[in-house]
Formats: structure tokens, sequence, C-alpha cells
């Protein structure tokens, strides 16, 4: 099985990427992390791949350094990635760099045999994803989403009523489009919270800020 | 202008995002770019935004003609801005060097990546020296050295300010860290401060007949004999001082009693504010000093703060730009100056407090 992360530029991908690999892995499921950002040299999962191989998680991808780290002059796909589609066990992909990066997926061959579920990670503290329609707009720029993912924080300002504004908003946007709201990711913690109320999160994916520069909450 | 949030929000965003609602909140009317990291989101987030709230943007072939097409625009009466980095940053310097010579308000963002030529897109504090004082020399601008994502946004409408108040093109000077990490901000209307936005107004054509009811439109960048170029620059270095203390910004801490006094600009203030609050709780007696404004460059504050500090320590990203600038101001002072120089690398706090406490624990077995 395959699932795909997208999202607007910043929402959160690398880290609920992250969080979602390493909740499957717990199962027991053999887990590998595709890092599909062709952009960034920074903020993107492979600088957890360490971190993430003491839970049991591969990470493909270039290794830290290894990049040519181009920025938008270009990048070169590192070529693990094209055998992704014949790998066995979970496979998420983490399609970095912004809601445009979902074209990267025909670099894939094979992807389709992974049957692979498509997730939109949401930050509602992103201006352009900070209402409804503001969602929607951003969620029709990527075809084919088959699931929302509400990824509402302010860093180390984060509590429990702040992610419930943004799972109203996400409600909303997925009565409208008929995209299910699948889970709801937040810091450890929190997630632990979350645990503890009745209140409609969906799934709940904790988080564990492994991605470099993602802030932990106290 | 329409107003771009309801009311004052708090969000989480890259400071690339940050600076293209900034430019928004500015009363920016257009953009006029070329592609290059990293900042390449100003121009992403700016081409999203500007057509819901009715602002321009149009995409040039290369940073020449970015800034020159920057410089029409102010021309023609509009708010406009461009943003760049690295090589980008080295084309710029012809059309900012030509506003300081017309006096032409343009606001350019400059996000700093690792030098020399292409080096790095990730960051750098190596373009310090040629975002002041770039160009074929002597002209004058306001460079202002943001630390965070609230100053990316606060000191981008201050820019525009700035630059239509004094008419001396103004820089934002930022680095990839800020614009590619994701912090908490306030997004909010310039009105709801109590900051009004500077009119601007069109250089050339105007209402009336150029000479009788008007001054004629003539702005030069071209001088017929040294001697006009000796009266103008001079004229101008003299205006300049004199907007000197209107313009100059500085932030310090722990002066007093401080037995070494940490100086750093944009980012790196961050950590060395953090290092110097680590070294107090320990109970090492240091301060810091951090230039908001590279240009004009608090010089007398400086001298002020490191008059009775047997030392200072200049940390920065760069191999010694900001540490001359530095060495420039307190000319003349018995301070001894030490350096930390991090070329294209982040500085963090605890490597900042360690330096310091070598420093010390060597001077002192010295003494």
């Amino acid at each position: 099985m395959g699932e795909v992360f997208l999202g607007e530029y910043g929402a959160g991908k690398s880290e609920v990427s992250a969080g979602r690999a390493i909740l499957l892995a717990g199962r027991g499921l053999p887990v590998t992390v595709a890092d599909l950002d062709l952009t960034d040299p920074v903020f993107r999962i492979s600088q957890a791949a360490e971190k993430l191989a003491a839970y049991g998680v591969k990470v493909i991808g270039w290794p830290e350094r290894y990049p040519p780290g181009m920025g938008e002059a270009g990048n070169v796909l590192f070529p693990g990635l094209l055998g992704i589609g014949w790998l066995s066990g979970e496979i998420i992909i983490d399609v970095g760099y912004g809601t445009e990066s979902h074209r990267l997926l025909n670099l894939i061959p094979g992807l389709a045999a992974l049957n692979p579920l498509f997730y939109f990670v949401i930050n509602c503290r992103q201006p352009l994803t900070a209402t409804v329609p503001g969602i929607i707009e951003a969620a029709r720029r990527v075809p084919g989403i088959h699931g929302f993912v509400n990824n509402t924080h302010l860093g180390k300002d984060t509590d429990l009523d702040l992610i419930k504004s943004g799972a109203e908003k996400i409600e909303e946007a997925s009565a409208a489009t008929g995209i299910p709201y699948i889970a709801t990711a937040s810091f450890k913690p929190l997630a632990a919270e979350m645990e503890q109320t009745d209140y409609k999160w969906h799934e709940i994916w904790p988080l564990y800020g492994l991605v470099h520069g993602s802030f932990p909450i106290k | 202008m329409a107003r771009i949030v309801d009311d004052d929000q708090r969000m989480f965003m890259t400071g690339n995002e940050v600076l293209a609602w900034a430019a928004l909140a500015a009363g920016a009317e257009i953009m006029y770019g070329y592609p290059i990291t990293p900042q390449n989101e100003i121009m992403h987030y700016w081409t999203r935004l500007a057509p819901r709230f009715e602002r321009g943007f149009l995409q040039t072939e290369d940073e020449l003609s970015a800034g020159f097409t920057t410089l029409g625009g102010v021309m023609a009466g509009k708010r406009a801005f461009s943003a760049t980095s690295g090589p980008g940053d080295i084309l710029m310097q012809e059309p900012i060097c030509m506003a300081e010579m017309m006096r032409i308000p343009a606001v350019w963002i400059i996000q700093q990546r690792g030098a020399p030529s292409t080096a790095t897109v990730i960051y750098g504090q190596q373009e310090t020296r040629l975002a002041c004082f770039g160009g074929n020399g002597e002209g004058h601008r306001v460079v202002y050295s943001t630390s965070s994502h609230q100053e990316l946004f606060d000191y981008l409408i201050k820019a525009f300010n700035t630059a239509w108040s004094y008419r001396f093109p103004t820089i934002l000077l930022g680095d990839g860290y800020q614009g590619k990490m994701r912090e908490a901000v306030t997004l909010y209307n310039p009105e709801d401060h109590g900051v009004k936005l500077v009119p601007t107004e069109p250089f050339v054509g105007r209402p009336g007949v150029p000479g009788v009811d008007r001054a004629p439109a003539h702005y030069r960048n071209t001088f017929n004999i040294e001697e006009e170029i000796y009266e103008i620059v001079h004229a101008r270095e003299e205006e300049f001082e004199a907007l000197t203390p209107q313009i100059v910004e500085f932030e310090s801490g722990y002066l007093d009693e401080a037995e070494m006094i940490l100086i750093g600009h944009g980012i790196v203030s961050r950590a060395i504010k953090e290092a110097v609050k680590l070294l107090q709780n320990k109970g090492v007696k240091v301060g810091y000093f951090r230039p908001v404004t590279l240009r004009p460059f608090p010089v007398e504050e400086l001298r002020k703060a490191v008059e009775k500090v047997p030392a200072v320590m200049v940390f920065e990203s760069a191999l010694g730009q900001l540490l001359s600038m530095v060495k420039e101001a307190v000319g003349g002072l018995p301070v001894k100056i030490e350096a930390f120089l991090r070329p294209g690398v982040g500085i963090c706090t605890d490597e900042a407090a360690e330096q310091v406490q070598e420093y010390l624990r060597k001077s002192s077995m010295v003494h």
C-alpha cells in the first residue's frame, strides 16, 4: 500500500509523513518513506532518516550533503526512488515543496501498483488555508485527493482549542468537497491529550518533531 | 487600499510567505522579479495573492531588468519592489545605485545565500557589504537587517515608508534561513497599529507645464563635469548624515557592568541574545548589541555601548563584513575586538556562549 502526502508549502507534510510512518511501523508493518522533495535542500524528510531508522522506518532519498541542492534551478531524482513501485510493505511518499509538486509523481514508475491514497495536509494557521474557501481552493490544486489531514498548529503556541478551530474548518471543507477528513496530527503530548477527549478528531496521528527545524512542544 | 486581514491574525508560515503578505499590507502595487533561491516563494506567493488584491507582477528576463523596471514602476508613482539573492543581488546593484543617484524610493528584499558565486542556495550573511555598499560607489541607501518573521513583516512595511519619506532606496536584508524557516507571526493591517502608509506620487507625467506650473521632472544619473559629482556626493552625504538619527535603529541589552559585549546582526543576533541570557544565568556578565539598520550604522550608539567595556566579540556568518563595520565604528576606543566568523554557516546559541566563555577564561589567565 502507498500513501502520498501533499499540501501547501510549509503545511507540515514531512513531519506528518514521519509521524504516519512511525505509527504504521508501530503496528509491525515494514515501512519505507520516499523523499520526493526535489527543490529544498533543507526541511526535508531525509534529514530525519537516522531518527526514523530508530523506529524501524527506512528512508529513500538523498542523504544530507549529497543532493546537488540547487533549489528551484533543479535537482536530481535519487535513483532509488525509481524502484519504490515494486517494494513490499507500506510506502509513504512525502511530496515536498507545495501543492504543485504533485506533478512530480509521474517520475515514479509503478506508482499505480501501490494503490496509493493521496492525503492533503492542512495547517489552518497558514493564511492560504485559514478559511474554508481557502482550503477548498488549495485542495483543488491537487487532483484526486482521498483525504484531509488536519495539522493545524502555531508551533510551540499550539493547544487543543487551536487544533479544534482547524478541525471545524476542515469538517466544513470536507462536507463541501466530499473529501473525507481522515486524521488529526499533532505533537505527541497534544495527541495524548486529544485521546482523552470525545471530540471527533478522526484518527489521531502523533508527531515527534523529527524534521530539522520543527518546533517540539514542551 | 484593501485590508489584507479582517483583524490581527496569528499565523505559522515561512518567512518568504510573510514577506509577500507584508508587501500587500504595505500597499505595494507591483513586484518585478526574476527567480532565484532562496527568495522564490516571495514571488510564488505574491503571484497567487496579487490577482485577489488587484496588485501587479512582472517577471523579467534577468535581475538587471527586474531592478530597472522596479525603478520605472516607482517613477510612474507605483509602490514597487523587487526581491533577489546571491548572484542576482550582484546584478541588482546597478539599478540600486541608479536609484541612489536619482533618489528613487524603490524597495528591495535581499535574502542572502552562500557565497561567492552560486555557492549554496541555503544561507549566509556574505552579502552584507554588497547590500550596504554595492554599486559603483558612494551612494546612499537604507538597509534594515531583520531577525524574525515578525520583523520581516514589520520592517517591510517600514521599508516602504522609509523609502517614500526620504527618497533613498531601501533594502530589507534577510537570509535563506529567514526565508525558508517556519515560525509564528502576527499579520495585521498597518492602520490598525497606528502605522500610516506614506503616499506615493509619480515622478513623471505630472499635470501642469514644466517650468511654469511646476518644477521640471529632471532626474539625472549622468553629469558633465567632475565638480558636479563632487558637490552632489557631498550634499547627499550631508543629507544622509542629518537624517541618520531619524532612521538609525539598534537593540541592546545587559550592557551595565558587562565584561564583554556580543555583536551580531540579522538572524545571528537571535543566537547571541540567547547566549547572553544563558551566560547571565551562569553569572557571566556579558551584554549584546545588534545593529538593526546596517546603513546608516548606529555608530554613536555602538561607541557609547562599548566605551567602558574591555572587549567585544563580533559574530557573523561571513568572513568579517560586520566586523569591518564595527572596527570602523569603534575606531580609537580602547576596546579589544574578537570575532567568531562562520562564512555561509549558521551560529547557534551554545557555540556563541562557548566562544565567549573560552575567551573570558583565557583572558583571566593572562591577567
